[in-house]
C-alpha cells in the first residue's frame, strides 16, 4: 500500500519540472534539495564517499541528460534513489580496493554547534551501518532516513515488501547488538 | 499487524530508541564543498559537447549533400547524351518539322515526312538494340516480341 506524495517528494517533482524545462540551468536546483540525501545513501552502498559522489553526480548528470525520464517518472524520488543506487552498486563494484569498514576518515561529516556532543553517537551509527551487508544498510536507510514504506523500499530496491521487511528486522537486530557497545568502546574500536 | 506484509509484525515498532539514534546520524555526512560546482560543470560540459556534435552532424550532412549534388551534376554533364527516342507525339513531330520548314530546306509538308521518317530510323536502331540483347526465350515463355520492345522503348522514352 502506498503513501501519499510527502512535500519532499513534491518538490522533488517540481525540480524535476524545472529541469525537463530549463534544462542544466536548472540542475542546481535539484542538487541542492537531494545531494545529501542522495550521497549519505550512496554511502551505505559504496563504503566510502569518493565513490558516492561519483555514483551521485554520474546520477544527476543522467538525469540532466535526460530530464523527461524523471519529470514522467510515477515517482521521482524513488526512481532518483534507484538511478543512484545503479551508480552506486555499479562503482562499488568497480572499486574494491576501497575496505574502510571501520574507519570513517573518507567521510565528509558535519558537525553543529550544538550536536558536538552527539558525534560520538552518530559516528558510532555510522561505523555500524558499515558494519552491516548492503543488502540490510540501504533497507535501514531508505526506512529510517527516506521514510519510505517497505512496499516503496521494494520498488526502489526491485524486492518484495516482505524481503524488505525481513532485510530491516535482520538489520535492527544486528545494528543493536553493535550499538550495544559502550562509548569508550567504540572510540578505542575507531 | 504490518500494512506492507501481511504476513510479518510490524518490525519498526520493535526499536524505536534504536530508530531514532540512527535518524538523529542522518545529517551527520554529507557531500563535500567541491561536489556541487564539479556536477554542474560536468552537466555543462556534456550539454556543450552534446551541442558540438549535433552542430559537427548538421554541418557534415551539409557537406554531404553538396558534394553529392554537384559531382552528380558534373557526372550529368560530363557523361555523353544517353540515347533517347523522341516521343511519337503529335507535338514533338510538329516541333521537329516545324524546325525543318524555318531552315527552309523544305516544305512543311516535306518537312513534316522528314521529321516522321528519322523518328523512325531511330525507332528501328532502338529495337535493333532491344532484340540483339533480348534473350531468345522470352518469346518461348509466351511473352509478346512487340509488348516487350513496347516496354523497351518506354523505358528507353522514360
Amino acid at each position: 500500500m502506498m503513501n501519499g506524495p510527502c512535500p519532499f517528494e513534491d518538490r522533488v517533482r517540481r525540480a524535476a519540472e524545472r529541469l525537463a524545462e530549463s534544462g542544466v540551468a536548472a540542475l542546481g536546483g535539484l542538487f541542492d534539495l537531494t545531494s545529501q540525501r542522495l550521497v549519505r545513501f550512496a554511502t551505505t552502498i559504496t563504503r566510502n564517499q569518493h565513490d558516492a559522489e561519483d555514483a551521485v553526480q554520474a546520477s544527476l548528470m543522467r538525469c540532466a541528460a535526460r530530464p523527461r525520464l524523471l519529470r514522467d517518472a510515477k515517482r521521482p524520488w524513488p526512481y532518483l534513489l534507484q538511478v543512484v543506487r545503479n551508480e552506486a552498486l555499479a562503482a562499488a563494484r568497480k572499486q574494491r580496493r576501497w575496505s574502510l569498514a571501520a574507519g570513517l576518515i573518507d567521510l565528509c561529516t558535519r558537525r553543529e554547534v550544538d550536536e558536538l556532543e552527539q558525534e560520538e553517537t552518530h559516528r558510532a551509527v555510522w561505523q555500524a551501518l558499515r558494519r552491516l551487508p548492503v543488502a540490510q544498510s540501504e533497507v535501514v536507510v531508505l526506512k529510517i532516513w527516506e521514510g519510505l514504506t517497505f512496499a516503496e523500499i521494494g520498488e526502489v530496491l526491485e524486492i518484495s515488501p516482505c524481503t524488505a521487511a525481513s532485510r530491516y528486522r535482520y538489520g535492527m537486530e544486528k545494528l543493536e547488538r553493535l550499538l550495544g557497545v559502550s562509548p569508550a568502546e567504540a572510540r578505542h574500536e575507531s | 499487524m504490518n500494512p506492507d506484509c501481511p504476513r510479518r509484525p510490524a518490525v519498526a515498532e520493535g526499536h524505536p530508541d534504536l530508530e531514532a539514534r540512527v535518524r538523529a546520524a542522518g545529517s551527520y555526512v554529507g557531500p563535500s564543498a567541491n561536489l556541487r560546482p564539479r556536477t554542474l560543470e560536468a552537466a555543462r560540459e556534456v550539454r556543450w559537447g552534446v551541442r558540438r556534435r549535433r552542430r559537427l552532424a548538421s554541418v557534415g550532412l551539409a557537406a554531404a549533400t553538396l558534394w553529392w549534388t554537384a559531382t552528380r551534376q558534373l557526372a550529368d554533364e560530363a557523361a555523353p547524351a544517353a540515347p533517347t527516342l523522341a516521343m511519337a507525339n503529335v507535338w514533338q513531330l510538329g516541333e521537329a518539322a516545324r524546325q525543318q520548314a524555318a531552315q527552309g530546306a523544305s516544305g512543311p509538308g516535306w518537312a513534316a515526312a522528314d521529321a516522321m521518317t528519322q523518328l523512325r530510323g531511330r525507332q528501328q536502331e532502338l529495337l535493333a538494340t532491344f532484340i540483339a540483347r533480348s534473350p531468345p526465350r522470352s518469346l518461348a515463355e509466351g511473352d509478346s516480341a512487340t509488348g516487350s520492345a513496347d516496354k523497351f522503348l518506354g523505358a528507353e522514352h522514360r
